[in-house]
Formats: C-alpha cells, structure tokens, sequence
C-alpha cells in the first residue's frame, strides 16, 4: 500500500483528488483481495505472495499427495493380502482335515469303504486346492509370483508350478519398496528343499562389467587415489563401467604420472579382483585410497589400509580382494567355480516320467545353461539363485520324484561321471540334505546314542573302549585291506541329521581306527554324494584283497533306511553306491496330498503315516505364513496410522501457509470497509465544500 | 501632477484587475488537469514620470503571468514515474507468467507431476492393469503438455513485449518531434521577455511525462528555454536535432527478440526506466531465467527420466523400434564417436554399455548380449554405424542377432528390426545410449517445446516398461519411476527432483516478489514526488475564488476612483461655465 504524505504546504485541488483516488483506490484494492480470501478461504494464489511459502507449499503438498497414494497403495495391499489370507485359511482347513483322515487311516483299522470314501475326500480336496491356488484377485493370480497365467497346473506326474518365487511390490514410502504378495514357495510349498545350488565364485575378467561387483550391488563411482614410492595420482573411474576400463584407467593415469614404469594394475593371479605390482627394485609403500568418502577403491577391492603396503621388490604384488562377482546371465561358464569353469559335460534329469540328459558342450554363458534346462520340460525351474552366486534347479512338479544326477561318461568298471551338477550343487542328493527327507519324510532311526570319545582298535576289538563303541553303532564297514582292518569297523550316526554329518561319521570312524601295523595311506575311506544323484557313494581306497561291504548292527535299521547297506560289486570291488532312499519331491501341502492319496490308494499305513507327518509340517509352514501374512498386515496398518498421522500435520503446516484465517480476514474486511467508507465520506465533504458556494 | 493622471493610473488598474481574473479563470478551467502548472498575474507599480518630489506612483504595470512550479521537484518526479512504470511493467508481466503457471492451483505442473507420479504408484500395485498404464501414459500427456503449453506462453509473452515496443516507437518518435517544435515556439515566445510561455511549458512538460512513462530520459534545459533529452548516454533530442529510435532485432532462447535502439548510433536504449524498460527487463531478464528453468525441467524428463525408464520391460517385447532422436545425417557412415558434438545428440552417451535380450518365440528362450560403447571423450571412441574400431553400435547388434537388422535411415535415425520370430528387449544401460537415442524411452522431444510421449508407448501402453527382469508382475521399474521426485541428478545440483522443481517456483515467486516490491517502492516516491509538485502546480479553488474577489474588489474600486476623478473634473468644467 503507497502512502500519501499530507504536504506541509499548500492544498491543491489536483493534489486532494489525487489523495482521494489513492486511497480509495488502495481501499478497494485491499477489500477486493480480501474478498477473494474470505470466497476461497485461501491466502496464498501466487509464489509472489510469498515465494518461500509457496516453495514450503509445494514440497508439502507433494509429500501430502505421495503420503495419499502410499495409503492407497496400502489400502491395495492390504486387500490383497487379506484375499491370500483367505486362501491361506482353504489351505489350512484343508490340510486339517487332511490330517484326521490320515492319522484315522495310518492305524490299519479302517474298512476299504471308509478308505475309499477318504479317498474321495482327498481327491476333492486336492482339486479344491488347486482351484484355491489359482485364485485371483483383480485378474491377478495370488500365487504366482511375478508371473502371469495359472500358477498351478494338473500335470501327467502331478500339479507343476509355473510362478516364481519373486514378490509383487510397491511403495509405501520414498525408500520403502515392500513386498504384498506371499510367497507360494513359503507358504503352499511349491518346490523342493533339493537343487538349491552352492556358491560358484565366479571369478572376473576384462569385460566383467562392474555392476555384477560386490554381489551385483555394483560400484560407487567415484575416483580413487594411488600413492607409491613418494608420489601420487588421482584416478577419475566415474566412466569405467568394465573391469578393463579400470585396468586401463588407472595404468594410463599411472603412466601419464611420476610414476610411470613404477606400479602397474592388472587382474590378480586368483582372477576374482585386481592386483597392482611393483616395477622398482626397491622397498616402497602403495596406499590406495577413496576420495571424497566414495567407497570406489574399497568397492573396487584395491584400498590398503591406511600405512600402506609394502611392495619391497621389483615384481611384488599387492593383490585387492574378490571383488565378489555375481553370476549373472551373460557370465561366461568358464569363469564359474573360482574360474576353473563348469564342467559342461552336463546333467541328467528324471521327474517322475520324464527325463532329459543335457550336455552342456558348446555353451558359454550362464543363460544358455538355464535356458537348456527350462526347455527340458522335466518339471523344473532354473534360475539364479537370489544370493546371486549361484544356480538353483528345483523341481517344482508336485506329487513327482526327481533326480538330477551326473552324466556317465563311461560305463566302467568302474563308471566315470561328469561333475557339472556335483559342481553346481544341484545333486538331488548332497551334503546339504536332511535326513528328515529321507524315504519319503519318515527320516532315519538309529540305535543308542553315541560314544563320542575314543577308537576303534583293529588290535583289540574286545576291550572296553572298542566294545563301548560297537555297541552304540548303526552299521559296520569291511575294508578291503584286511590285513590292516581285519575286524568291520563299527559307525555311530544317531544324532546325525543331515547327509553331511553321516558322510562325517563314517570318514571319521574309518580313517580314525587303529589299524593293525602301520595301515596303508590315508584316507582309507571316502563318503560323496554319488553322481547318481541318488545317495551316498564310498569309496575304500585301502587297497587290498577283502571284500568291502556295509551292514546294520545292533538292529539299528539306519544303515538301510539310508541307502549304505551293500557289498562292492566284484567288476568295480572298491566302490559302494547306496540305494536310492531320498526322493527331490516338492515340499508342500499339494505334494503331501497327492503323496496321502497314494498311499490311500495302496492301503500302506506306513505311507499315510508319513505323509501325514509331512501334513504336520506342511500346516507348521501354513501358520508360519499366516504370522508373516498377520505381520505385514499389522506393520501396514502402524504405517497406514504414521502416514495418517503425518498428513495431518502437513496438512496443518500446509493450511498455516497457504489457507486464509478466516477470523483475521473477516476482521480485517470490516475494518477496510469502514476505512472505505470513511474515505469516501470525507473526499465527498472536502471536494463539495468550497468558498464558492458562499459567493 | 496632470488632472487626468487619476484616470491613467485607475486605467492601468483596471487592465490589470480584468488580467488577473483571466489568469484565475484560465486557473480554473484547468482546475482538474494535473499536468497543468498553475498561473499567477505577476504586477509591479509604475513609477511616476518626472521629477515631482511629491509622487504617489502611476498605477500598476503587469509584468507577466508566471508559472508555479519547482522544476527540480517536476523533474524528479518525472524520473520518480519513469522508474515506476518499468517496475510496474515487469511486475505486471511476472505476475501475468505466474497466472499462466497457476502453480499453486491444481492446474499447475507440480499438481500434475504429482498426479503422475500417483499414477506410476498406481500401476505397482497392479502391473498388468491396461487401465492403469493407460493413466500412467495420460498423466505423463498432461506433464508434457503443460511443459510445452508454458514454454509456448512465455514465448507469447514475449512476443506481445516484442508487439509492444514495435508499437511505441512512432510514439516516441512522434513526441520527440513535438517537443522539439515545442521548444522552438517557448524559445521564439519567451525571446527578451521576462514572461515564460506557460502554456507551451505546459504542453511540453505534458509530452516530456509522456516519453517518461515509456523509456529512461534525462532532460537538460538550455537558458533560451529549449530541452534536450538523452536516454543513458546517447541523446534522443539535442539543439533541435532528433535522433529517434527505431527496431533492432536478434535472436535469444529461439525467438526473435525486438528491441528499441537509437536510429542513428543502434544502442540500445537503457532499460533503467519507462514501461518498455521495464517490459525489456522482463523479457530479457526474468522469463529467459524461467525458460532456463524449464528447459532444464523438460531435460530432466527427456534424459534423467528416460535413462532410468529405457533399463526397463513392457508386458510385450519390440519386434521393431526406430529412435526418437538421430545423429547429425553428416556422421553416418563414419567413426564418430557418439559423445562427440559432431554427432549432435543432445543427451550424448558415455562410456559404458547395454544389454539386448533376444527372445526366440518358438522356444521361449532368450539370449542377452552386451553391446559395448568405448567413449572417453577421444575421437577413437565408438561410432553409430562407422567401419570401427571400435565395432560400432549396428554391427555389435547385428552380431547380436546373427543377421543383418540394425539400420539407419538417412536422417540418422536407428532401426532394429528382429526377423521373424524374435523379440527383443533392452536392460542394464550403464551408457544412457537408450535415453540419449530415443530407444526404449517414454518421453520423446528434445526441449521444453518439443517434449511429448513417444507415440509408440502412447499408442500401447503395454509397451510401458514397468518391470525391470521382464516378468509381468514386475514393477520395480515403475516403482523407481514413481518416486522420481525424491531423486538427485547431477543437473539438479544434488538436490532432489522435487525440491528443483518448486525451487523454480520459488525463483519465479522472488522475480514476481521482487518486481512488485520494486514497484511499490518506486511508487511511493512517485506519489511522494508528484504530491509535492501537485501542492505548488495544483489549482486550489478557494485561493482562486479568493483571488477573484480580489481583483473584483480591485476593478470595482479602479472604477469608482475613474467616477470620482470624474465628478472632479465635471466640478472643474463646471466652474469653468
């Protein structure tokens, strides 16, 4: 508002007129402005008005609208999830039921009728299931991961899974990315605990880009600095986007440097990182360094701590760490298993009544590997694990036995084999298999507990500790060496609870006995996986005439239930390949149902029984998932009542900016109003009045 | 002492008595003219004739009619409006560029930024929903739009400035000449007289306000009366020399700018004051400030936005696409490098590489190859479609594919054509070659006056790439999308997109904020100055009705002095009969 000072002087006629326009003119102005308040009920129209205010009005109106769409997206979520909750709760009724007719059928007391009649209650039940598992919601299939189409499938072999353990997601903050889809594989169970594969610490070279570095968190970009031998250089790798481009980097900035001739970087002789060597003859320290707090050198592998290292001769090397390569589809295979490469020899696959054998001769990269097994059509899926360091191929076909074994490369005697699915970890038997899978989830009983302290002696197998030991073992193991081992030697496994620990026990047992003289060379006896994918495989490596055998003592039925028990075949007299005792099935409620019906369908008791445990379990697992389901839901609604929450206040904040107060508007218009009139009232007098009138 | 010497002195009286209620009338008419100075009768006594010890004096002489005015005061408030009219000029324009922006209203480009990015939060919670992508592809149109509405507005405004000063300079010259006419009339009136030519003064100072309102003048006054007027340091009116201005134009920001400039010397006219000051300062100073923001806003979308859309996957995959953007048609076929200016994209690549994923549909497999581009800034880096080395772009994807589908068209616009059976996607850009050509990308343009959607998404929104790893229910991509607006670029100065954007609100608040404050400053002083000149030029009808009875009483009483020296010389003759 312009202020008119009253002049000291004189009056003018022109000077009061101009008064008068001005303010009636800011009178008006002011209570036009106001009005427009008091009918919008804002004060804030232009970021003139108040630039800051506006650009506080702006940030929190986006943060008003982002807090109103995270509450959308949850009142999405929480739909969903309660839908699948729904499901959850068909699965578990089902399963409930289930396990009363198998805990009333694994008595043998039930007629053939009443059999058959829970037969018929399985068999719905499982069309049911399936039906419930291809629920949707918004014509998106609950429990089918990221994939679109039926999730579950009535196969020849049993129902195939064709979703993916990966989660639908969404925002329910600016860093928060949570899952709202359950996983099928955690809940329903959809695949096996087989096939899950091990670590292949690929290794690198030139073209590995960086952001397959660090487990395939990539790379801080950023710069590094190098000092050696008194000077110093600063790197830019912001542009590298290769192990080459680091290479080349860093020895061009090197070279271009006082250093010249003096250092060089290359990849390290272990091939997983990068190595920087020493190109003087004398003693010198290296420091490698991040600038700038970016973690470029501690990401690359190549910072030393801060005093440096010492390359104290031309040709020392400073090797950096693994860079920790994740396997990604364009790996090269030859890079896998600490870049030896993968045997391409390749795997055998059986699943139920398929089978496949793929070589994998002529591939070159991860994808080709996978794409080869998930076109078999064998019921599997492949892929890289979520640890990205490995290759997982589960069976996903419920109510189906599978295998994934070696390709024999020659028939022997003795067989030779491929090691590719050894090397992937994929071997549907292997050193991570529990015992509780075993023949067909009834697990493996043993006898006494175990003597854990003292050895066996081939000398005096009668004393106190030899017998102590006998009596508490499963099984005895002839060695063909009988000079040495003249006595079997007893194996303790109870307690042992996966394929490991008995491959532990019996090489423990055997290569600690006493042996009669001096014995021949270590180790007498060794326990892997078989190629066969199918059990355990020993070797005797003691070299002698004897018959190398297996058997059960002490009425302990482990060495049977797991496979062991047997005698070398005369062709091939050193190696024993165990029976077949664990299936690779799916573990879940569907497998178990159809395992359930199975066993309905042959009457076996024993097999309800087991199927029934493997029930228990499935229904643990349901729970499990109905906590982690309940979890989410009651975490979305502590974030539904923040969110709530922080609206409020920035709407509050927001409406202190931007909206009028109502009260002082009103207050301020009257008391324009009257300023109004009182201006003109007073123009009116002062123009009127003149001395002419009184001429 | 002569008998009839009463007469003459009653006579001079009653001249000046009917001068002086002209004066007041002529006041009077003028009363409601502010420009007008008022007048006063200036009289003086005549001194008596001869050497009469005794001498009452010979009546009254008019000296002239003066003008009451302080021109030192007149011509600071003359400076005072000037100064207020270029402040209330670019007020005024800032204040029409914010109703264009409506930024605070929910028609305003963060209104809708902020619906978009509801939207991509939308399609997370349901990637395969049409519906929901089709929002997401609407809600972009409208970001788009309003970007290219409000690049199209301040070009407008600019214009009509542009309209304007083409508009005033017959205007000014006009009044130039006028004064200069002006100044030889004042100078021929007042020539060997005391009186000044007051109302030629008038009607000068009138065209002097005139030309004020428009440009910055400074006015010297000659001692014979005459004015000359500079603009800065360049004359406009000298000695009766007019100089003039007329229209120079130039290019700024893509737009022919108009600017007023002397006609002889081509300076341009100083901006300091006048409307067209003003408007100039406007035009060249604030909204190219406003367009450099939103040039900046639409690159981020064009680039940054597009680098992270281009790593992602549509539901359905390309079995053909053409770039949106094209390298200059005179680096096709040779080893230019991609991030060299000779190629002429705007977003240019740099170092680094990506991935094409060949899917076979009769197998359902997919095979992902890397294609490479070696740039470090050097002229060996790699090319479009050169022979190499490096291998360039089209024959690494050509290898890719193992036959012959990477082409590009004379206007330097890329092709990938699968052959039959093959579908193909792009991920893992580390290059920003997907973004920086216009494959794979949702925004398409190159500025705030061209950018759109590309048609193709637009056409099919299933194309929009929401999912990273391809699945269908995959929105990791559309998630990242969605929370744009709480990432930092480099462009932004590491602030997050949000914050840049109503930051530039706040620019534009301070440049409208600043223009109404100076404003209301200038326009204090001028209503301060103007008062002060109104209280000396002004006419005050009272002082005139009092002046009028004065110089009625005045007459009246000349003329009874004429009847009484009359009676006196009637007894006079009287005796004489």
């Amino acid at each position: 508002m312009t202020f008119i000072p009253s002049s000291g002087g004189r009056v003018s006629f022109p000077l009061q007129q101009a008064m008068n326009l001005d303010n009636l003119r800011v009178s008006q102005n002011t209570l036009s402005q106001l009005s427009v308040q008091m009918q919008t009920g804002l004060q804030l129209f232009r970021p003139g008005q108040d630039p800051s205010g506006a650009y506080r009005s702006l940030t929190l109106v986006s943060a008003i609208s982002a807090n109103t769409q995270y509450l959308k997206n949850i009142s999405a979520t929480n739909t969903v999830l309660a839908q699948t909750d729904n499901a959850f709760v068909s699965f578990g009724d089902s399963v409930s039921q289930a396990l009363e007719i198998g805990l009333r059928n694994s008595q043998n007391t039930l007629s053939d009728e009443e059999r058959s009649a829970d037969l018929a209650v399985i068999n719905s039940m499982i069309n049911d299931l399936l039906s419930e598992g291809n629920s949707s919601y918004l014509d998106r299939y609950l429990f089918s991961g990221q994939k679109s189409g039926q999730p579950f499938v009535q196969d020849i072999d049993g129902i195939l899974y064709t979703g993916d353990n990966q989660q639908l997601t969404t925002l329910q903050s600016s860093t928060s990315l949570v899952p709202f889809s359950m996983k099928a594989s955690d809940s329903i169970g959809t695949e096996s605990a087989s096939g899950h594969g091990d670590d292949l610490s690929p290794d690198i070279d030139l073209n590995t880009r960086l952001a397959q570095f660090n487990g395939g968190t990539g790379v801080e970009k950023g710069s590094v600095a190098i000092s050696f031998n008194g000077n110093s250089v600063v790197v830019d790798l912001s542009t590298a986007d290769d192990a080459g481009d680091v290479r080349s980097l860093i020895n061009s900035a090197i070279n271009a440097s006082a250093m010249s001739g003096e250092l060089a970087v290359n990849l390290n002789a272990s091939g997983d990182g990068f190595e920087f060597v020493s190109g003087i003859a004398t003693s010198a320290s290296l420091q490698i360094a991040n600038i700038g707090g970016v973690n470029t050198a501690a990401d690359l592998g190549i910072a030393t701590s801060t005093t440096g290292y010492t390359l104290n001769t031309a040709g020392d090397v400073f090797s950096g760490r693994s860079v920790d390569a994740a396997v990604t589809p364009t790996t090269p295979l030859s890079l896998l298993v600490s870049g030896s490469g993968l045997d391409t020899t390749g795997i055998q696959i059986t699943n139920g009544s398929r089978s496949a054998t793929l070589s994998f001769a002529g591939m070159t990269t991860v994808e080709e590997l996978l794409n080869a097994v998930n076109a078999s059509g064998t019921g599997v899926r492949a892929e890289i694990n979520s640890e990205k360091n490995g290759i997982n191929i589960v069976n996903v076909l419920s109510g189906s036995s599978y295998v994934v074994s070696e390709i024999q490369t020659a028939a022997g005697p003795p067989p030779t084999y491929g090691t590719t699915a050894g090397q992937l970890g994929v071997l549907t038997t292997d050193g991570s298999t529990k015992l509780s899978d075993f023949n067909g989830g009834g697990g493996v009983e043993f006898g006494d507990d175990r003597v854990t302290t003292g050895a066996f002696d081939q000398n005096n197998p009668t004393n106190a500790t030899s017998q102590a030991i006998w009596d508490s073992s499963d099984i005895a193991i002839t060695l063909s060496d009988s000079a040495s081992f003249p006595n079997p030697i007893p194996v303790d496994l109870s307690g042992a609870t996966t394929f490991a620990d008995v491959q532990q026990r019996i090489q423990e047992a055997v290569n600690n006995t006493i042996p009669v003289g001096a014995g021949p060379a270590q180790p007498w006896i060794t326990v892997s996986p078989s190629p066969t994918g199918q059990g355990f495989l020993l070797e005797d490596n003691t070299g002698g005439a004897g018959t190398f055998s297996v058997y059960e003592i002490n009425s302990s039925p482990a060495g049977g239930q797991l496979g062991l028990t047997g005698t070398a075949a005369a062709g091939d007299p050193t190696h024993i390949y165990g029976a077949d005792r664990h299936q690779g099935r799916v573990v879940g409620v569907l497998d178990s149902l159809l395992r359930l019906r199975e066993a309905l369908m042959e009457g076996d008791p024993f097999a309800v029984e087991r199927a029934t445990n493997l029930l228990t379990g499935d229904q643990d697992q349901l729970t499990e998932a109905r906590g982690v389901l309940g979890a989410r839901l009651s975490v979305l609604q502590l974030t539904s009542d923040r969110l709530t929450d922080d609206n409020l206040t920035l709407t509050d904040t927001n409406a202190n900016i931007v909206e009028a107060d109502f009260v002082e508007v009103v207050s301020k218009f009257q008391t324009q109003q009257v300023a109004l009139q009182a201006a003109l009232q007073s123009a009116g007098m002062i123009m009127q009045t003149s001395l002419f009138d009184f001429l | 002492m002569s008998s009839f010497g009463g007469l003459s002195i009653s006579f001079s009286a009653l001249s000046a008595a009917q001068l002086g209620m002209e004066v007041v009338g002529n006041n009077i008419a003028n009363v409601s003219n502010p420009s007008y100075s008022r007048q006063t009768l200036e009289l003086q006594p005549i001194r008596a004739a001869g050497t009469v010890t005794v001498n009452p004096g010979a009546g009254v002489l008019t000296k002239g009619i003066a003008r009451k005015i302080d021109t030192f005061l007149a011509s600071r408030a003359r400076e005072a409006t000037s100064q207020y009219q270029a402040a209330s000029a670019r007020s005024e324009i800032m204040t029409r560029v914010e109703g264009l922006y409506n930024e605070l209203g929910d028609t305003g480009l963060s209104s809708s930024m902020d619906t978009f990015f509801s939207s991509l939060q939308d399609l997370t919670t349901n990637p395969e929903d049409t519906a929901l992508r089709n929002l997401v592809v609407q809600q972009a149109q409208t970001v788009a739009n309003i970007i290219q509405d409000r690049r199209t507005a301040l070009d407008d405004v600019r214009k009509d400035i542009n309209a304007e000063m083409r508009g005033s300079v017959d205007s000014i010259n006009n009044s130039l000449v006028k004064i200069r006419d002006l100044n030889k009339q004042i100078v021929s009136q007042e020539a060997g007289t005391d009186s000044e030519a007051s109302s030629l003064r008038n009607l000068r100072d009138q065209e002097l306000a005139s030309l004020a309102d428009k440009i910055d003048i400074t006015v010297y006054e000659d001692l014979d009366g005459s004015v000359n007027i500079y603009s800065g340091n360049d004359y406009l009116l000298s000695r009766g020399s007019v100089q003039g201005v007329e229209i120079e134009e130039s290019i700024q920001d893509g737009l022919v700018i108009q600017n007023l400039v002397f006609s002889n010397s081509k300076a341009s006219i100083p901006t300091t004051g006048g409307r067209l000051g003003g408007l100039a300062a406007a035009r060249d100073q604030d909204i190219p400030k406003l367009i450099a923001d939103l040039e900046q806003t639409a690159d981020i979308f064009i680039n940054e936005f597009n680098k992270i859309y281009s790593q992602g996957q549509g539901l359905e995959s390309f079995t053909s696409v053409t770039s949106t953007n094209r390298v200059l048609p005179n680096s096709l076929g040779t080893n230019t490098p991609l991030d060299s200016a000779s190629a002429g994209l705007a977003f240019p690549p740099q170092n680094g590489s990506f991935e094409i994923q060949l899917t076979d549909l009769g197998t359902g497999q997919t095979t992902t190859a890397v294609i490479q581009l070696q740039l470090d800034g050097s002229t060996t880096g790699t090319s479009l479609d050169g022979a190499g080395p490096p291998t360039s772009i089209v024959d690494q994807i050509n290898t890719a594919f193992g036959s012959t589908v990477a082409s590009v068209d004379g206007r330097g616009r890329l092709t990938i054509a699968a052959p039959d059976g093959v579908e193909f996607n792009f991920a893992n850009d580390t290059s920003g070659f997907l973004a920086g050509m216009g494959i794979n990308t949702f925004f398409s343009g190159e500025s705030a006056g061209t950018i759109g959607i590309n048609s193709a998404v637009a056409d099919n929104p299933s194309l929009f790439a929401a999912s990273l790893n391809g699945n269908p229910g995959d929105a990791s991509n559309a998630a990242t999308l969605a929370n744009f607006q709480n990432l930092t670029f480099a462009s932004t100065g590491r602030v997050t997109f949000g914050a840049f954007y109503a930051g530039t609100t706040e620019k534009l608040g301070s440049l409208s904020a600043a223009a109404s404050a100076q404003a209301t400053v200038y326009e204090a002083s001028k209503t301060s100055l103007n008062s002060e000149s109104l209280s000396i030029t002004g006419v005050n009808l009272d002082e005139e009705a009092i002046k009028l009875i004065e110089y009625q009483k005045a007459f009246q009483a000349a003329s009874r002095h004429i009847s009484v020296v009359n009676d006196m010389l009637d007894e006079i003759l009287n005796l004489v009969q």
